[in-house]
């Protein structure tokens, strides 16, 4: 019984991060699935391990730390924000100036990462703090469109700094995960080559894989840490009645300006790993679509939680890869035989000119939205299905599910 | 509510099936309990079934045709009798209206060459991915098919192309880019980026030329020049022509817009300025909305001159618009091949292969664009399979040995070996907006001249991509 | 003001009129298509206390009904000869307004009725999310090229005064007018008092007999059809020539700082919110341009908007006309 859940003895156990027996060896567990995802041992699971799973999987690690951003303001402190996308941005050129190389146009100091990247979380911090007194002035759907405005105001800096973002529509290069004691030619640790550690082969995706799990982990930790501290609770409250937490003694405005900070810190991380993982950005992609897609992590997952973030980010990143797998698996069934689940995946997906279907597999030619506007469509959808049915996300769906196993066979 | 729940479980398992089913693994999905693993389990074992069954009868009849020392790596399965060719498009992003047709002329082509015995007997696949016009889902994209595919066969935008050159180069894999940046003929700039037509930077010093002379046939020798872009290579390269060109011809600039033209933003200050300096040409290049913005507000007020732009600034739908006679008096059109219905043999081929698909599709000129893009391809494929080396590396050594890829009149023979100045292509149509051409079942672009090189673009000594970023 | 003259001094005379009449009327105009999008978001925000993001998609959409009813379905005209081509036209714009309408009433009962008294993050989402849907679907309807309009003023213009006006500008204005005077008549009338006492204090409507459903119902059909007018009036010549395409659902996100402007839940608000963003863009696109304000950057009067709207919030947080929020604990 001292397993039970929600079943503490202690407060230290209370507020410990997995705090029965339980919990801890399901997490290690889980984090060893996730260590030996790259090396393709585990069955059924081998497509895993493939380059462009790999290279999946990473941004997923890459959208959850921003996620993780964004649950710290909206999740914990409760104020609603579509402006991640500019602190992404910010991060992103910090890193670019500060790590990149001299482009043709563009400044670059070529500073080693243990400079570029902590320094890309702070100046999107700083510049979190800054805004934050304006932002704290508004509250509810005023605060949305403040920040809305916030990513047309990035846009038009971005674009109007090709110094530093490489101008509108062309981009800069980013600088590489390459771990450097200063500017020396030859990196001590090396993420964009293949290689071998301890004996055993890893490629630069499992390599870069593996870094931004570490990334991931200690986001982790630190969101969870923060969460159980004076400020986390601060947040809370100030989410759930900001004038009843001020008059307890919360200081309204220090902690949402903290909460922005922090936001903005964590974006401005995902921007210059996200920069350094894909390369070259364009100013444009700093857009309101990308404010959307953290949001929407959020609420997917599950508003308000640690995991919930996390299932999001898995979920948003992952779904255009198996809606393309599945329509083109249902397409393979479509062509190539006859019976029931041809009947079926035939009206689902048109494959030829004069084949109706939802999805086109011939983008141009054969009726019914493309592969891209289908993706699009559905996530959309799902979207609206999850706020509609399931508020709690994907982790209202696990709660149900392990609640329901937890008193299986009897119903209460 | 209940029911949603389970089946949103359901599709979420279907959905997990079919990631594992695609990969070609032999995997069993992890069972989650109730009734819907049952479903599941089902439809993967149908589908194994009738892929294998599939595939054994394809491998049977074309085995005998493929050689058996074929080198092959990528995109190309001997057995399974298919060559796998892809393309990162924008689907949903705003080129989408012009990728659309493109796609459409490729499916086209690529099915008409595998009813006629394809490649080597071998049956030629396309994988096409979304890119949305994003450089980052670009990249995505093409990480998710290299693997899958021997060559791309398009590739959607200049920066988004850009930024997965390296990663082309490395591969060894041939790429056809939709975009005419000048740097695809640039040796050193994405040396596997494959130039198609005449670059930006030159169709604006043949459409200069062209307007130039049709100026000073109405009397004026001294005309001046306003110039408007979008930022980024699609704009900055055109950009480059049109001032060295006014430099050569000691033509004033009365408004340079460079970069300008931001999309989604009132453009009447651009029109303005140009309508402000009252020049007598007017190039600028941006996206069809915009210029239809910008062109309408300078209308407004008014406004006449010659106006010209790179090719995809022009949008047919300009001819049943409001702006439709200003147009026709105002737009001389360039284009990197022959519009819809022109008279060569390959046109008569694309219109051919529109017909014989039944699809319903507009009259549009970048159906045989598709066309185009896939020829490149094909030719680069059957060279390599007559070198017997289908490696990419292959295809591209294969493709550097062409220098007279033919496109059966309906665009310019493009030249794949030797240096930049070598490569380049320098010819370019001529057409002019007409409604009448429209009505009678045209795209509405009437052909002036089919390769035209203006005296400018002739001469014009191209060592290197004419704007580099 | 003090620019202006200054420019006016510079220039001197003539050209400097010219110039200012013409950033007047090109930024009433502007102005005006921005008050018919605010005055459907208010609307419904009114009503139902809903920021409308999809907004711009409905608008889009509209604009698509409206093109295909006249260009490709030819309306009325296929069935009645005799009327002018201007009252052919008006009709098949009519008849996309009130489709759309229908799709507004749609949405409202499927997606948003579900989420009344979700919290602010949820509602703001689901809107968002329908847009990329409806978005979509559009983009996919629309087709290959953009849709032209066939609208009967085509590229005509009217000079008034140093004013080159498009006569289409015309319609759009005079529209937006009908538009305001048609709810403000609306607000008097028997269901215009119960959206009103909805708004105010729901329970205390619904105590009343008022059926808050059929409020909230009303307020979607209502605030589709005004995005659908904006939308079909921001397709026309000079604005988009081209007609109805893939980039016309991002234009009410432009619109977004005049509601707040104006005041979230005021129909003057919008209407000033509106006329102020479309003047605001005008002019910084006017008179902040060439080597002067090169430091100014790239597309500055698409932010002038959002800066106005930072000023007004820092001095009245709840926009020009808006309601104060009274905060309880």
């Amino acid at each position: 019984m001292r397993t039970r859940p929600r079943l503490y003895v202690s407060y230290s156990s209370e507020m410990a991060l997995l705090p029965t027996w339980t919990q801890k060896i399901a997490a290690l567990a889980f984090l060893a699935f996730l260590v030996i995802v790259p090396f393709g041992v585990i069955p059924g699971l081998g497509f895993l391990s493939d380059n462009d799973w790999l290279k999946l999987l990473s941004r997923v690690a890459i959208f959850a730390i921003g996620a993780l951003g964004l649950h710290i303001l909206s999740g914990l402190a409760g104020q609603v924000s579509l402006g991640q996308a500019f602190f992404v941005g910010i991060g992103a050129y910090t890193a670019a100036v500060l790590g990149g190389e001299v482009g043709k146009s563009t400044w670059g100091l070529g500073l080693p990462i243990w400079i570029w990247l902590p320094a890309a979380g702070i100046v999107a911090a700083l510049v979190g703090a800054l805004i934050a007194p304006t932002a704290v002035r508004v509250r509810g759907i005023y605060l949305a469109i403040v920040t809305l405005g916030l990513v047309f105001f990035g846009e038009w800096i971005f674009r109007s700094t090709p110094f530093i973002t490489g101008g509108a529509q062309a981009g800069r290069e980013f600088p590489s995960l390459q771990f450097r004691f200063w500017k020396e030619e030859v990196p001590f640790l090396d993420f964009t080559t293949d290689g071998s550690w301890f004996g055993i082969s890893v490629t630069s995706e499992a390599k870069t894989y593996l870094l931004l799990l570490i990334f991931v982990i200690m986001a982790v930790i630190i969101t969870k840490n923060i969460q159980r501290t004076r400020t986390g609770r601060a947040f809370m409250a100030i989410r759930d009645r900001d004038i009843a937490a001020e008059v307890m003694g919360v200081a309204e405005a220090k902690n949402k300006l903290i909460a922005f900070a922090l936001s903005s810190g964590f974006a401005g991380l995902t921007g210059a790993i996200l920069g350094a993982f894909v390369g070259r950005l364009v100013p444009e992609g700093f857009s309101l679509f990308m404010s959307i897609q953290f949001v929407a992590i959020l609420l997917i997952g599950g508003i308000g939680t640690v995991s919930g973030a996390l299932l999001g980010s898995a979920f948003v990143i992952l779904l255009p890869r198996i809606v393309q797998d599945f329509t083109g698996f249902l397409a393979s069934v479509a062509e190539s035989g006859s019976g029931f689940f041809s009947w079926f995946a035939g009206i689902f997906v048109s494959t030829g000119i004069d084949d109706p279907g939802i999805v086109s597999t011939l983008p141009g030619t054969s009726p019914g939205l493309n592969i891209g506007q289908f993706n699009l469509f559905l996530y959309g959808l799902l979207l609206i299905g999850f706020l509609i049915f399931e508020p709690l996300g994907l982790y209202g769906i696990w709660i149900r599910v392990r609640n329901y196993w937890k008193s299986w066979p009897f119903t209460y | 509510m209940k029911k949603l729940r389970i089946f949103v479980l359901v599709l979420a398992l279907a959905l997990v099936a079919a990631a594992c089913s695609s990969d070609g693994d032999d995997t069993t999905t992890t069972t989650a309990g109730g009734d819907a693993t049952e479903t599941t389990v089902a439809t993967e074992t149908t589908a194994a079934t009738e892929t294998t069954v599939a595939t054994e009868t394809t491998a049977a009849t074309e085995t005998t045709v493929a050689p058996a020392d074929l080198k092959t790596d990528f995109g190309v399965d001997v057995e399974a009798g298919t060559i796998t060719v892809g393309q990162t498009a924008d689907l949903t992003g705003p080129f989408a209206p012009l990728v659309a047709p493109i796609l459409a002329g490729q499916q086209m082509y690529w099915a008409w060459v595998n009813g006629n015995g394809g490649i080597g007997g071998m049956e030629v696949l396309m994988e096409t991915r979304d890119t949305n016009y994003q450089v980052e889902q670009h990249i995505a994209a093409y990480d998710e098919i290299r693997d899958l595919v021997v060559a791309i066969s398009h590739t959607t935008g200049s920066p988004q192309t850009l930024a997965i050159s390296d990663a082309l180069e490395e591969d060894s894999m041939i790429a056809v880019p939709a975009t005419w940046y000048s740097g695809w003929t640039d040796t050193n700039i994405a040396p596997t980026v494959l130039h198609t037509g005449n670059p930006y930077c030159l169709e604006a010093m043949n459409g200069l030329d062209w307007m130039v002379s049709v100026e000073a046939e109405e009397g004026n020798d001294a005309p001046t020049l306003a110039i408007a872009s979008i930022p980024g290579d699609f704009g900055f390269d055109p950009m480059a022509g049109a001032t060295m060109w006014a430099e050569i011809n000691g033509i004033e600039i009365v408004y340079d817009g460079s970069g300008k033209i931001i999309p989604g933003q009132d453009q009447k200050p651009i029109a303005d300025a140009i309508v402000a300096s009252g020049a007598d040409l007017v190039y600028v290049t941006t996206t069809p909305t915009t210029f239809s913005e910008v062109y309408g507000a300078a209308l407004q007020q008014g406004f006449e001159a010659k106006w010209s732009g790179s090719g995809p600034t022009y949008n047919p739908a300009f001819l049943v618009s409001p702006i439709a006679d200003a147009i026709q008096r105002d737009w001389y059109g360039t284009f990197y091949m022959q519009p819809w219905g022109g008279d060569s043999a390959g046109m008569a081929l694309t219109m051919q292969l529109v017909e014989a698909s039944g699809a319903d599709i507009p009259a549009n000129d970048y159906v045989g664009l598709g066309v185009v893009e896939a020829m490149i391809v094909h030719a680069a494929l059957e060279a390599a399979y007559a070198s017997g080396d289908m490696t990419r590396a292959g295809v591209l050594a294969a493709l550097r040995t062409l220098d007279n890829v033919d496109f059966q009149g309906m665009a310019p023979a493009e030249n794949y070996t030797g240096s930049t100045a070598d490569q380049i292509q320098r010819s370019i149509t001529l057409w002019r907006p007409s409604v009448a051409n429209l009505e009678a079942g045209g795209s509405g672009s009437e052909i002036v001249e089919s390769d035209f090189v203006g005296p400018t673009a002739e001469s014009f000594d191209f060592q290197e991509a004419c704007f580099q970023f | 003001m003090t620019l202006d003259l200054l420019v006016f001094a510079q220039a001197g005379g003539q050209e400097a009129v010219d110039k200012f009449a013409n950033a007047t009327s090109s930024g009433i105009a502007l102005g005006a298509i921005y008050a018919l999008l605010a005055l459907g978001l208010v609307l419904i925000y009114k009503a139902t206390q809903v920021l409308n993001f999809a907004h711009g998609a409905l608008a889009a959409l509209g604009a698509f009904f409206a093109a295909y009813l006249a260009t490709v379905i030819n309306f009325p005209g296929r069935y009645v000869t005799f009327l002018p081509t201007t009252v052919q036209w008006i009709l098949s714009a009519l008849v996309a307004v009130l489709i759309t309408a229908v799709v507004g009433l749609v949405l409202e009962r499927l997606a948003i009725r579900p989420m009344i008294g979700e919290p602010l993050f949820s509602v703001v989402m689901i809107t968002i999310a329908l847009d990329i849907v409806i978005r979509t679907v559009t983009d996919d309807l629309i087709g290959t090229n953009p849709r032209p309009l066939g609208d009967p003023w085509g590229a005509d213009v009217v000079n008034i005064g140093p004013a080159v006006i498009a006569k289409s500008e015309i319609a759009t204005v005079v529209v937006t007018i009908i538009a305001l005077v048609g709810l403000a008549l609306f607000f008097r009338s028997r269901y215009g008092v119960a959206m009103r006492a909805v708004a105010f204090d729901q329970e205390a409507a619904m105590a009343q007999g008022i059926s808050a459903g059929r409020i909230f119902a009303l307020a979607w059909a209502i605030g589709a059809g005004l995005a659908a007018t904006a939308g079909i009036f921001s397709s026309l010549f000079p604005r988009s020539s081209i007609g109805v395409s893939n980039t016309t659902a991002f234009f009410a996100f432009r619109a977004l700082p005049a509601i707040v402007i104006g005041g979230l839940d005021s129909i003057t608000g919008a209407v000033v919110g509106g006329f102020i963003v479309g003047l605001a863009e005008s002019y910084a696109g006017a008179y902040l341009t060439g080597a002067t304000f090169s430091f100014l950057g790239l597309g500055f009067a698409g932010v002038m908007p959002y800066l106005v709207m930072l000023v007004v919030l820092l001095v009245r947080p709840y926009g020009l006309f808006g309601t104060e929020e009274i905060r309880r604990v």
